[in-house]
């Protein structure tokens, strides 16, 4: 199954181990949309599909996507969709779609296009680390190869048109993955999310919302798209993105000084329940793993790499805890089965 | 402050959104803004405030007078997109630029594009042929929060330039 490619690339989810693991990785997003055609969300099976081909027949003119896995909507499972999900590669909206909908990934080259969604082409660039100018500029190489095979929809006063004037302009949402768990326990996180929302910076947790954010990673991004110049848009974030990491590296020295025991209870539990636990949530897996995380980076836990913590991220997600498994679980087997992975990963090190 | 709603409680939720093409600051209590649908809790998009949200609007004073302009280009009604909260094609953005100025000002605080451009292949959306000058002065109108000017400008440009919605009947 060519899905495999995708699945069995460990994306840009790998940091090396001797760096930071605060920022996590980096995402480019662009929003375009063909002349010739009414916006997705007002097109009739028989206009998307139109411009399915018209796109699937652009992008193979481009030498850049010749490694491509192309997956439309109307031939994958429900698990296949929540798979690709729970990689970041297609959104809600894009699950609920049927044909002529889909998404084309070039999972070496770290990038992906989604087909009618809600405008004709989101292009996404995804890399490990704060590396936001090398993904803008694979995503501009890749746009114009793409431009130059198809008219899009662009005015001189508005810049590229999209479906919903929020993206209106360059179409750019550039978002960096953060792990704040510092931040989190000393609770700043919730005026530094009120304090970026007046700049026009959305903070989100990436799995559930706000503070409440589950693993305590959350997403940075851009709001505004409209009057900037792409390397504005991407310098003023990276810049936030750097003074987030020093609020998190400062936090987690504070943790240390002031609230040491609070700090090794943290962690003391955290890897107590995951090794002992026999039915874990996805929620309560994430949280936990999140203090393992920190403990590896601040160096009170030794017997464990932080790849392992982030593998187990990705894998305790339900979709992928169902592939591994190879089974239809209920959500009570899910638990089951995710106590399990984790205590045989975690545990497995420790024997190293 | 007072809420608009109750005119009781002290407002603590304050909004910006756009009315028949104007931009209105709406400021509610907890009470009738939970009421309203706004979870405080939750973060919303700029676009379910600033599109979506039209029954907020205080019933006194502002009775509605919208008349229900079509694009010409795939056919949409003003009221369709509003629900949906999503443009029909690139041709929208002109035909109902009288709600969009004030609503991609209030996001993006910005009017002009300052980005990439393509290269070769795409044109510029038609714009209708108003003199440079009144569009000028009407940017410039809204751009100050001047709606009663912008407003005026728009009918002067409209009765110059009557070409646009009745020209499909030659
Ligand atoms: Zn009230
Ligand atoms: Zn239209």
């Amino acid at each position: 199954m060519e899905l495999d490619r995708i699945l069995n690339h460990p994306g840009a989810r790998v940091i090396p181990e001797t760096e930071s693991g605060i920022v996590v990785s980096s995402r480019v997003r662009v929003a375009r949309n063909l002349r010739a055609f009414s916006f997705p969300g007002w097109l009739d099976v028989d206009g998307r599909v139109d411009v399915w081909q018209t796109l699937l027949g652009a992008i193979q003119e481009i030498p850049a996507c010749s490694e491509r896995v192309i997956c439309p909507m109307s031939e994958l499972t429900e698990m296949e969709k929540h798979l690709l999900f729970e990689r970041h590669l297609i959104s809600r909206e894009m699950m609920a779609r049927g044909e002529g909908c889909g998404v084309i990934v070039c999972p070496e080259d770290g990038f992906s296009l989604m087909i009618n969604e809600e405008d004709h082409i989101r292009l996404q660039v995804l890399d490990a680390g704060l590396n936001l100018q090398s993904a803008l500029k694979q995503a501009d190489a890749l746009d114009d190869a793409i431009e130059a095979q198809a008219e899009y929809a662009f005015s001189s006063k508005w810049g590229y048109l999209t479906s919903c004037p929020t993206n209106v302009g360059t179409g750019l949402r550039a978002s960096v993955m953060l792990h704040l768990p510092a931040l989190v326990l000393m609770q700043e996180m919730r005026p530094i999310i009120n304090g970026l929302s007046k700049i026009g910076i959305a903070v989100r947790g990436l799995w559930g919302e706000n503070t409440e954010a589950a693993g305590h990673m959350f997403q940075v991004s851009n709001q505004v798209t409209l009057g900037d110049s792409e390397e504005g848009i991407i310098s003023q974030n990276e810049q936030i993105v750097q003074e987030l990491v020093q609020h998190e590296e400062n936090a987690r020295i504070r943790l240390l000084e002031e609230k040491n025991v609070l700090l090794q209870d943290h962690l003391g539990r955290a890897g107590g329940i995951l090794e002992k636990a026999h039915l874990l949530s996805s929620k309560e897996a994430l949280n936990l793993l999140s203090a393992l995380r920190l403990g590896i980076e601040l160096k009170l836990i030794t017997h464990l790499r932080r790849s392992v913590i982030d593998e187990l991220l990705l894998l305790t997600q339900p979709a992928h805890l169902q592939k591994m498994f190879a089974s239809d679980m209920k959500p009570d087997e899910r638990d089951q089965a995710r106590a399990e992975l984790v205590k045989k990963r975690i545990t497995q090190q420790t024997g190293d | 402050m007072l809420c608009d709603k109750c005119q009781k409680a002290p407002a603590a939720v304050h909004l910006t959104q756009v009315v028949d093409g104007q931009v209105k600051k709406i400021h509610l209590c907890e009470a009738c803004a939970a009421k309203s649908g706004i979870d405080l809790q939750k973060t919303m998009s700029v676009t379910d405030v600033l599109m979506g949200l039209d029954h907020l609007v205080p019933e006194t004073g502002t009775e509605k007078t919208e008349t229900d302009s079509l694009c010409p280009e795939c056919g949409i009604s003003r009221a369709e997109y509003k629900r949906r909260g999503r443009l029909g094609c690139a041709a929208c953005y002109e035909a109902f630029s009288d709600d969009l100025i004030p609503m991609i000002r209030a996001v993006h605080h910005h009017l002009q594009h300052g980005g990439k451009k393509p290269h070769a292949h795409a044109v510029p959306v038609e714009e209708a042929d108003f003199s440079g000058d009144l569009k000028a002065a009407l940017a410039k109108a809204v751009e100050a929060e001047d709606y009663e000017t912008a407003a005026h400008l728009r009918d002067q440009m409209k009765d110059g330039n009557p070409s646009g919605r009745e020209r499909h009947g030659t």
